[in-house]
């Protein structure tokens, strides 16, 4: 279309005023669909639109983020996740910014087998922050590194935003999974070397306390029985994928069948839990695929209008070298992040970014690593990042401004770690590369 | 009698809601179950069992629409209440979640009605998958209308909660 400016500017003021209306997102990008779909091609666009919305939730590659889901709310549950921690607690010794490191640990740990960055925050600040602020830490040392550390679950494989980028950047999700390890474990890194000199400059932020002295066989006895069963998951799951036995898909199914029988072998059959747990994921997944349908048609309403070639041909023939082009990329999605929620960005740029990034010859999982890091750091930056919500819901006794100066170096940590990725892929390509040879 | 009518919708569709939340739920744990078995006999015995994967597809959509009203009665659909709906108080703010209550009736009235429209046709031309299974897609796509439907109703509740001043 000639005229695909103004009606790219038409959808993009609709969806926004929409969004700002306070519509539910999955029915601000429905209902811009309808608008469009009915001014392009009339009433007959509504059964096409009920056909695509089947054929954008029908899909045997979105079975790993219910299942996913699934498998984070029975660990987190079944009290699993609480007794990880406290075996983890017994293994750190005596050193500065022990808690606030143990909230990384717990983080990493945590991440590999719950998709949600919610989920893990809250997890991590239920256990954490009543022990850490017993022990005299100040916020800065107990808000804001649960908060990096519950991020992590978007960059470790079970990542359910993770699952959603891949799928709608169309690449393999299994290989996508495999690639945010690389970006995920050097986060975590980032952090535990924050927390470290922080805690050496400032020692009254994180002060140190004895610990209590465990013997070894304890230790690895616990170790054996807490956290062994629910790493082999994570490493049973990538390798199924990895080697090519199961497809994402099945080795999520095997993941979240395990879990069950773990935690079975735990504390019994709990119809209680089982209940609850079943009914957050439906909820969580009902609102995604939702979400996932009207971004589905709104990419294709875009890609109708022409928006989508001609910003890629705009792109291509800005004075800007790629790398250029593509800090130009982040940085819309750093503005974006500071007051629109993750999901929703996704839905909005990746049917924009993806062949741009394609013309530009760069790696799409490279690509997406980077994006998804920009995501993670959406999520903790103020105003509106979920996770400081959720950190608020958890430390009720903080204000929302105690929550947002804690967010905030850890905001810039992201930030250095998205840098480190853009100028060396190979932390992102490095794993995908080694497991196909 | 306004208020008996409300009553009645909100308990018959609260009856409606826990009766689809229930077989979501079935289709969920379906979803891992029948995965599962797929792969098992495929690794196992050499032999997956013959379009599994498309039920596994559809039990994803039906889950879905299952949910859709339920989430939406539970308030638990992504929002983005960054301006309006986080400054405007009162009666303001009442009116504002009555007109997004009606941009989703209106989305959940189009579902309705090509929604039911679209399946009738595929029904009356016998549309089918070219799969394994030669599904009809009205299977698939039949759970739309009746999803969105149920979606119409508990807008319906909720802006009527609003018109009679009760919480939105």
């Amino acid at each position: 279309m000639e005229n695909w400016v103004p009606l790219l500017i038409a959808i993009f003021s609709l969806l926004s005023i929409l969004f700002l209306l306070g519509v539910p997102v999955a029915f601000s990008f429905l209902f811009t669909n309808m608008v469009f779909a009915f001014i392009f091609w009339g009433g007959a666009a509504f059964s096409q639109m009920i056909l695509g919305i089947y054929r954008s939730i029908a899909m045997f590659s979105l079975v790993p983020l219910p299942l996913f889901i699934l498998m984070g709310e029975i660990i987190f549950l079944y009290e699993m996740a609480l007794n990880m921690m406290d075996t983890l607690d017994k293994w750190i010794g005596r050193i500065p910014g022990r808690l606030s490191l143990m909230a990384v640990a717990g983080g990493v740990l945590f991440a590999t087998l719950s998709g949600s960055s919610m989920a893990s925050t809250a997890m991590l600040g239920q256990t954490l922050l009543p022990e850490m602020e017993k022990k005299g830490y100040k916020p800065q040392m107990t808000l804001g590194p649960i908060m990096g550390s519950g991020c992590l679950a978007g960059m470790m494989p079970l990542s359910a935003l993770g699952i959603i980028t891949a799928t709608l950047a169309q690449i393999s999700v299994g290989d996508f999974l495999i690639t945010i390890i690389g970006p995920g474990l050097l986060m975590a890194v980032i952090y535990a070397l924050y927390i470290i000199i922080r805690a050496v400059l400032q020692p009254d932020l994180a002060p140190r306390y004895d610990v209590e002295k465990v013997p070894l066989t304890t230790k690895i006895w616990l170790a054996i029985k807490y956290i062994l069963p629910l790493t082999s998951i994570i490493i049973a799951i990538i390798a199924i994928i990895t080697t090519g036995v199961a497809t994402p898909s099945e080795a999520a199914a095997v993941g979240a069948l395990i879990c069950f029988i773990l935690a079975f072998a735990y504390k019994g059959v709990r119809i209680d839990i089982l209940k609850k747990a079943v009914v957050v994921t439906l909820k969580v997944t009902v609102m995604m695929f939702i979400i996932l349908s009207g971004a589905t048609g709104f990419s294709e309403i875009l890609a109708y209008t022409g928006a989508t070639q001609n910003l890629v041909e705009l792109v291509t023939h800005l004075n800007l070298p790629p790398m250029g082009i593509l800090i130009v990329m982040q940085l819309v999605l750093i503005v974006l992040g500071t007051f629109l929620e993750s999901l929703a960005i996704m839905m909005i740029t990746i049917p924009i970014y993806m062949p741009i990034i394609k013309t530009l010859g760069f790696d799409p999982f490279w690509f997406c690593a980077i994006f998804l890091i920009n995501m993670e750091l959406a999520t903790i930056s103020p105003p509106y990042g979920l996770v400081l919500f959720t950190m608020k819901g958890v430390a009720p006794h903080h204000t929302m401004t105690d929550v947002f100066k804690a967010s905030i170096p850890f905001n810039i940590l992201d930030a250095f770690a998205l840098a480190l990725v853009m100028a060396f892929p190979q932390i992102a390509l490095f794993l995908p590369h080694l497991m196909k040879h | 009698m306004m208020d008996r009518f409300l009553k009645g919708l909100e308990a018959g569709v609260g009856r409606v809601n826990q009766v689809f939340v229930f077989i979501g739920s079935l289709f969920l744990i379906g979803t891992m179950v029948t995965t599962n078995l797929d792969l098992f006999m495929r690794f196992v015995f050499h032999a997956p069992i013959m379009g599994m994967n498309e039920i596994t597809e559809l039990f994803l959509l039906y889950l879905t629409f299952l949910g859709t009203a339920w989430v939406y009665h539970d308030d638990a659909h992504v929002v983005v209440d960054v301006l309006l709906y986080n400054l405007v108080e009162g009666r303001r703010k009442n009116l504002l979640i009555l007109q997004n209550h009606i941009i989703v009736g209106i989305i959940s009235l189009v579902l309705v009605y090509y929604g039911t429209a679209t399946t009738i046709d595929y029904i009356v031309r016998d549309v089918r998958n070219p799969t394994i299974l030669e599904t009809p897609i009205a299977i698939a796509i039949g759970i739309i209308p009746i999803g969105a439907f149920v979606l119409l109703l508990e807008v319906l509740i909720k802006s009527l909660r609003i018109l009679r001043g009760r919480e939105g």
